[in-house]
């Protein structure tokens, strides 16, 4: 345990962590206190100084988010580097498998990195209005969003100190090959490709029809869909290999990082494109901003994914 | 330009307080230079290890009793067996040096081998293998050179035996200091002088080194080795990998934790140094609240000073390790990672640093130190527009 | 049309220190201006200071041209601040460390992103008061009548429509007391509504009408 523990990426991720909650620690606090006494049309000092106090959490929270982004990346960097003490782990998907917590630490980290995104725009459209409407809406808000990070930072603690270091784990050939699984709903190659771009389409024309719950919904199912076409399909022309199959390698310097890109598009399209359709929905606020930020960044992925395709098609003239 | 106005200001109000700023900058540079070097010494030489590993032979078996001699007849042996080649047997053992304790590492050697007349010649294009073999020559590592100069040993050493008698060998050459990761304190000699110096028996070495080219076989290979001879031990190159990637992670790690020490003082430093200096700011802050910011153009304002001051530190910081690392090569530092008990270590740090590196250095430096002013920067965002009138 | 009724203040709420500085003040402002007159304590300043959106009140309304000013969220009230209110300090309040032009602009700064269009406000408020010259000086070395320009330069930059000043002549001599006048009487005829809170006797002789409001204890005086 020790020499995953004393890891320097561990070290500054599990810190990293720490801080961000102790902060968050504080805008909980303070988030239960304007539950219990928010009174906005009241005159009284207090009231005002809440209103001051409504700005620190909003702050922490704003800093948390932008941080725990990164950390999400970096988390992906550490147990790659960790790759090298996990024997039989060629890379962070090895890792990750080491023992039950892995995959939960990194879907929770998404999921507190996407409602925190939802925090903030409904906390913009707060402070725009007069009488700060969904204050107490906000704070009910993010003391969920609160409970569930504590979750994840417990089970980051658990992940780190159970990564047995000297019991062999499946490499990603293993975990993403015939072996291991591969697409579910028994769908083949072809009709996962099919399912990609048919919501991809989906989704640009739900958006310019204004149906939101349809671009949710087309989202979601998008996200999924593009998790396996980019793991089973995609991703064997960035390591121009039919059988290497991994979400993580493409991660790493041998592919130029490549990867962070590929899922920080991904996430972050979906991630903007639902916020700003649950904002439309249940707030009635258009935002173009991030409308426009997601459909681009969502063009860019599957530009990205079929280039790759296209790419080494027109180098060799034949596809894997 | 949009937002010039909001940058100009900024600059404005940074460039003017910049004393403000100097005491946190300053304590940032060296805590960031500190831990930064500590980074680039141990992948430098991480890399370095690794590289000069590529060239060394795939196994090598040793005798795991503590008369370390095995037959020589184990070479055949060994040599039989499917998928082995390149075999070659070395000497090494440690020869004291009795006045201070020093001890160099004597490592006797077959110049004619293949692998070894290649090392040979890559690390001297001139040398004259006869000449080596002769007996009368060693070849020493420039930190054995210095130390026998200065024991007035200028160009030769008088070894004594075992057996009491004496043996002079001059020096032939010198190994570059590139190479001093591995052969700091070594001294080169063939393998016959080797064992005369070390009391080793005519039939007997004690490494056995070869390679096995087929990566699936290496498993193999292992197990007829530990099935066919007793007491040997038996080491690939991937564990020598294994082992050193853990023992640098684990100096470096330990190095960090302690570290995280003057980190924190650190926060709690600049939390109190900007909770004063914010203080002092009161008045000018309740002016700009009084002209019509609002509490998050304040806080715009503080925590992109503050972001600022950090990112110039992190820059600033990284450069001094930098040069103090790879181009004055670390004095004093670099012993976290060399022992300081036999000769003092004498080597070049070759620049090596990952991006994954940078980030983690960033966010080592940049998360603590925002944490720490955040409050202070949000308690003087909400300084009441009444200040201005007090 | 600025309407203020029954405003009351009370600092230190809940304390053994508890001060009522208002207590129950109404009154409206047209277009005349509005002196206010009172001994030190009697609530002139924080009048003022409710009205300017510096702090809200305990009690009452506030209303600015059909906006409820006294309830607002820091992000309106600055906004509110920072586009309908110029305000000059008893004291000037400029920012030492800073020029004249940057002390000018900084109220611009949360409203504009164009920095050379806000040097180009800033520009015209100075040679309104006629202190362009000392654009690039540094405030602490003007003198009393020029800090009184910086300031009244400042509080003019955003085209306000409310101008109000809080013992302004109190640190000027005779001579720069009558320049200041004389700006506000051209404020006045630019259709600025004006406040001045004062106890300086040259107040009651202007030859401009005004509206007068004394305060005593945190009342208006009939």
């Amino acid at each position: 345990m020790h020499k995953i523990l004393l890891n320097s990426e561990v070290i500054v991720y599990m810190l990293s962590q720490s801080l961000i909650l102790a902060l968050l620690f504080i805008a909980f606090v303070y988030s239960v206190i304007i539950i219990k006494r928010w009174n906005f049309d009241s005159f009284d000092t207090k009231q005002f100084k809440l209103e001051d106090r409504s700005y620190l959490v909003s702050t922490i929270i704003v800093f948390a988010l932008v941080l725990k982004s990164m950390l999400l990346f970096f988390f992906v960097h550490t147990i790659d580097a960790l790759s090298e003490f996990v024997p039989g782990a060629m890379c962070g998907a090895g890792v990750i498998k080491a023992n039950v917590y892995g995959n939960y630490v990194l879907v929770m980290g998404i999921v507190s990195v996407f409602f925190s995104f939802v925090w903030m725009s409904i906390n913009s459209l707060d402070i725009k209005s007069k009488t700060y409407p969904y204050m107490k809406l906000k704070s009910y808000l993010f003391i969920a969003i609160f409970i569930f990070i504590v979750a994840e930072y417990i089970l980051s603690w658990l992940y780190f100190t159970h990564i047995n270091t000297t019991q062999a784990v499946s490499c990603c050939s293993v975990i993403y090959g015939k072996v291991g699984g591969g697409i579910p709903f028994g769908l083949d190659t072809t009709k996962l490709l099919v399912l990609f771009y048919l919501l991809f389409v989906l989704i640009l024309l739900s958006v310019w029809l204004s149906s939101y719950m349809v671009t949710i919904l087309s989202a979601i199912g998008f996200l999924v869909v593009a998790y396996y076409s980019v793991v089973y399909f995609f991703g064997t022309y960035i390591y121009q290999l039919p059988t290497h199959k991994c979400p993580f390698c493409m991660m790493q310097h041998y592919y130029y990082y490549v990867g962070y890109l590929v899922w920080g598009l991904l996430f972050g399209a979906i991630f903007l494109l639902c916020d700003s359709m649950i904002m439309k929905l249940f707030f009635k606020t258009h935002s173009t901003k991030s409308l426009k930020a997601s459909l681009v960044m969502l063009v860019l992925f599957v530009l990205l994914c079929s280039g790759y395709v296209v790419v080494y098609y027109l180098k060799n003239g034949v596809l894997l | 330009m949009k937002n010039s106005a909001f940058l100009y200001f900024l600059s404005l109000m940074l460039f003017k307080q910049k004393s403000k700023h100097i005491g946190s900058i300053v304590i940032s540079v060296v805590l960031i230079a500190l831990i930064s070097s500590v980074f680039f010494i141990s992948s430098s030489i991480k890399h370095s290890l690794k590289l000069t590993l590529k060239t060394q032979p795939d196994f090598v078996v040793t005798k795991s009793t503590l008369d370390k001699s095995m037959d020589s007849s184990l070479v055949e042996q060994i040599a039989s067996i499917r998928g082995v080649t390149h075999i070659n047997a070395r000497i090494y053992g440690r020869y004291f040096f009795n006045n201070k304790g020093k001890s160099f590492l004597i490592v006797g050697i077959d110049p004619f081998e293949e692998s070894n007349a290649k090392w040979l010649k890559s690390l001297f294009k001139d040398i004259d293998i006869d000449k080596f073999l002769s007996g009368e020559y060693m070849i020493v590592s420039s930190q054995v050179e210095k130390f026998l100069s200065a024991h007035f040993f200028k160009s030769s050493y008088t070894f004594k035996l075992p057996k009491g008698e004496f043996r002079h060998i001059k020096i032939y050459k010198t190994i570059p200091t590139q190479a001093n990761l591995i052969a700091n304190d070594m001294i080169l000699l063939p393998i016959d002088t080797a064992k005369e110096i070390l009391g080793i028996a005519e039939d007997k070495v004690t490494h056995i080194s070869f390679d096995v080219p087929n990566d699936a076989e290496w498993q193999n290979v292992k197990t007829v080795l530990y099935d066919k001879f007793l007491n040997i031990n038996v080491v690939d190159k991937k564990e020598i990998s294994s082992y050193y990637d853990e023992m640098f992670a684990y100096k470096q790690g330990m190095f960090l934790l302690l570290y995280l020490i003057s980190l924190v003082t650190f926060m709690m430093i600049l939390y109190q140094r900007y909770s004063s200096v914010y203080s002092v700011d009161k008045k000018e802050i309740g002016i700009l609240r009084a002209l019509g910011w609002s509490i998050k153009d304040i806080l715009r304002l503080k925590l992109s000073e503050s972001f600022i001051v950090a990112m110039v530190s992190f820059v600033f910081g990284v450069f001094i390790a930098y040069v103090y690392v790879f181009v004055f090569d670390a004095p004093l530092l670099k012993y976290i990672f060399f022992g300081m008990d036999n000769l003092s270590v004498d080597i070049k740090l070759v620049p090596y640093i990952d991006m994954g590196m940078i980030v983690s250095l960033w966010l080592l430096y940049t998360i603590p130190f925002v944490s720490a002013i955040l409050i202070p920067s949000w308690r003087v965002a909400t300084t009441s527009a009444k200040e201005a009138m007090k | 049309m600025i309407e203020i009724s029954n405003l009351h203040k009370t600092y230190n709420q809940n304390t053994p220190n508890e001060f009522e500085a208002l207590k129950g003040v109404s009154f409206r402002l047209n277009d005349k201006p509005l002196i206010i007159q009172g001994i030190s304590g009697s609530g002139k300043s924080t009048l003022l200071s409710l009205i300017a959106g510096f702090e809200k009140p305990t009690k009452g309304k506030i209303v600015v041209d059909d906006m409820l000013v006294s309830k607002l969220p820091d992000l309106h009230l600055s906004h509110y601040r920072a586009t309908k209110v110029g305000f000059v300090f008893q004291h000037f309040n400029l920012i030492d460390s800073l020029s004249v032009m940057d002390n000018v602009i900084a109220p611009l700064i949360p409203i504009y992103k164009d920095i050379s269009h806000i040097k180009q406000l800033a520009l015209k408020a100075m040679q309104r008061v006629g202190i362009e010259h000392k654009a690039h000086q540094h405030t602490k070395d003007l003198s009393g009548g020029e800090k009184q320009r910086c300031a009244i330069a400042r509080a003019l930059v955003n085209d306000a429509s409310i101008i109000i000043c809080d013992e302004p002549t109190a640190n000027l001599d005779s001579k720069n007391s009558q320049k200041f006048i004389e700006i506000l009487k051209e404020l006045k005829d630019d259709g600025k509504r004006i406040i001045i809170a004062t106890h300086d006797p040259i107040f009651e002789n202007l030859d401009f009408e005004c509206d007068m409001l004394r305060l005593k204890d945190g009342k208006i005086e009939e």
